[in-house]
């Protein structure tokens, strides 16, 4: 079942001359976990405002086809009312801080206090996210004063304490050192463990090859590529969109070009390993 | 996982000290009947008590230090400033003389109208400032919340101290950037102000887009669901002691009108 149908799409932000989305079609199915990738300004955090209802709700500007969120058109739907079914996470770490709570306690509870959700259910979610996201050290810090790494596991613990069914992280890691990266992307992890629909705008293409059921590539505002995840990853073409590929898949190219093609063209590091291994029994070289 | 912290938000969010527990509310009815009395008395017979009750409840409440720091120099200010334009603006009329010093002549009037001004303006300060270094702001906008004041206003007053903080950070950081590019920012008063105008531009560009950037997360947050909210960290309501306290102090900031009127009401109908 669709969670989110884009019909026809187009969209341009307010005294702008050029559309950011151009004709986009697509479905976005429940309980999958999608990878938006593509060169900086090709439309992927404009896509995900839409996916949002930030578009048209927030930013008015022109919105061209049918945008539908389980059924019902995006312009219907009560804009706060999707921030309980749809979270978002995005990539500044300093700007998603409410900047009124004294702890971290407070600041993961405040989206369920929002929502009116009883204080001891409260408790009781925000006490087993912290410990799902290995954030229970921080409980009693000022969430202020955390690094950024600090602040994103933070920020999303705010967002899935309020278990919306859908959740986009808009390129999460882009403002973050290695450790915090990593600690974002275990978060990813356990998120990938549950049934909800996930869409991930990521630049790190071998996180998106290693966790992603699907990759759209975006490009000049229009889906350039989309498919299972290896399908694209391992197209070449997508380089010609402005998408990087992975290092696992530039090595499985150049041992094809090399006249030692593996069994097919890996996306992972994992996956490279174990083809090589393959193909060095078969070929003992 | 703290469980004694956690605890804590199942009740009532209490100190143990008796004026720091009053309600907000409370507190700050206290607070403006005897700063309000102070400017109705205008008379250092009741603004030196008044004082003095002020530093007392500070330390109660073990906030003395934070207290008498911002107190002591708005003090020390205000007596310097106040009996020095006294004795400078009476120099004529009925006046007698207390004191000579250096050759300029210190009269006792100007004395005592200097005190009836400081201690009018020390004892209303001083009430507000009892308030302010006992109760959050935090607390304060919990009770507004309580008594209908809207989410929006009370997180738009509550984020604006937050972002005094973030918005000073970020003029550091963009001083610094400065300084590591040559430009001087250390000096006298012209070179630091030469230094500092041209950051206000990226600093408020910067102070807008992350106010949109917070906007979207705080929507993110369901923040402006139409839903009754929760409270996760409560304060007790006002108790019926609390609520005598109040009515208490502004009986006697009336009592201190009548006090002063008296007299006029009198004459009139002479």
């Amino acid at each position: 079942m669709a969670k989110i149908e884009l019909r026809n799409v187009s969209y341009k932000y307010p005294f702008t001359r050029d559309y950011a989305l151009k004709d986009i079609n697509h479905q976005f199915e429940t309980g999958k976990f999608y990878g938006i990738i593509g060169e900086n300004g090709g439309g992927k955090t404009t896509l995900c405002n839409l996916m949002r209802g930030l578009i048209p709700h927030f930013y008015k500007g022109k919105l061209k086809g049918d945008v539908i969120v389980d059924g019902v058109d995006i312009r219907e739907w009560d804009y706060d009312e999707l921030s309980a079914q749809i979270g978002y996470v995005f990539e500044n770490p300093f700007t998603q801080i409410s900047g009124i709570k004294d702890t971290v306690f407070e600041e993961v509870a405040m989206g369920l206090e929002n929502l009116g959700v009883p204080k001891e259910e409260i408790i009781e979610k925000v006490t087993r996210v912290c410990r799902q996201l290995k954030i229970e050290d921080l409980l009693q810090n000022n969430p202020n004063e955390l690094s950024g790494g600090q602040r994103q596991r933070v920020a999303f613990a705010s967002i899935i304490s309020m278990e919306t069914d859908m959740l986009i992280i808009d390129e999460p890691t882009s403002q973050l050192d290695p450790e915090g990266t990593e600690d974002v992307f275990e978060i990813i992890k356990t998120l990938k463990a549950s049934d909800k629909t996930l869409i991930l705008v990521e630049h790190k293409i071998d996180m998106v090859a290693e966790y992603c059921d699907e990759v759209i590539v975006m490009n000049e505002g229009c889906i350039a590529f989309s498919g299972p995840t290896h399908e694209v990853l391992s197209n070449t073409a997508i380089m010609e969109h402005g998408a990087m590929m992975s290092q696992s898949a530039i090595f499985g190219h150049e041992m094809a070009r090399a006249g030692k093609p593996l069994a097919r063209i890996p996306i992972t590091l994992n996956e490279a390993v174990k083809l090589v291994k393959n193909w060095r029994e078969q070929h003992g070289d | 996982m703290n469980s004694e912290f956690i605890n804590r938000f199942r009740s009532y969010q209490k100190t143990g000290n008796f004026w720091q527990d009053l309600n907000p509310i409370t507190k700050l009815n206290i607070c403006l009947a005897f700063a309000f009395s102070a400017l109705i008395m205008m008379n250092y017979r009741y603004g030196i008590p008044l004082c003095i009750g002020c530093c007392i409840v500070a330390a109660l409440a073990g906030k003395f230090r934070e207290f008498i720091k911002l107190y002591g120099r708005l003090a020390l200010i205000i007596i310097v400033f106040v009996t020095i334009v006294r004795q400078i603006g009476m120099r004529t009329g009925n006046v007698t003389p207390l004191i000579n010093i250096l050759g300029w002549q210190w009269y006792r009037e100007s004395f005592i109208a200097g005190w009836n001004t400081i201690t009018f303006i020390l004892g209303f300060s001083g009430s507000l400032l009892v308030f302010f270094t006992t109760t959050t702001m935090r607390d304060l906008m919990y009770s507004f919340e309580q008594k209908g004041m809207s989410h929006e206003n009370s997180y738009i007053m509550l984020a604006s101290m937050q972002n005094i903080i973030d918005l000073k950070k970020a003029s550091v950081t963009i001083l610094e950037s400065q300084k590591s590019r040559g430009i001087e920012t250390e000096g006298n008063i012209l070179v630091r102000a030469k230094a500092f105008f041209p950051t206000l531009g990226p600093l408020l560009l910067g102070a807008i887009a992350s106010t949109e950037e917070k906007v979207i997360a705080m929507d993110a947050r369901a923040f402006s669901a139409n839903r009754k909210h929760t409270f996760l960290r409560e304060l007790a309501p006002a108790t019926p002691l609390e609520k005598v306290l109040s009515i208490a102090a502004w009986v006697v900031c009336a009592g201190t009108l009548v006090y002063r009127l008296a007299p006029t009401v009198a004459r009139l109908f002479q």
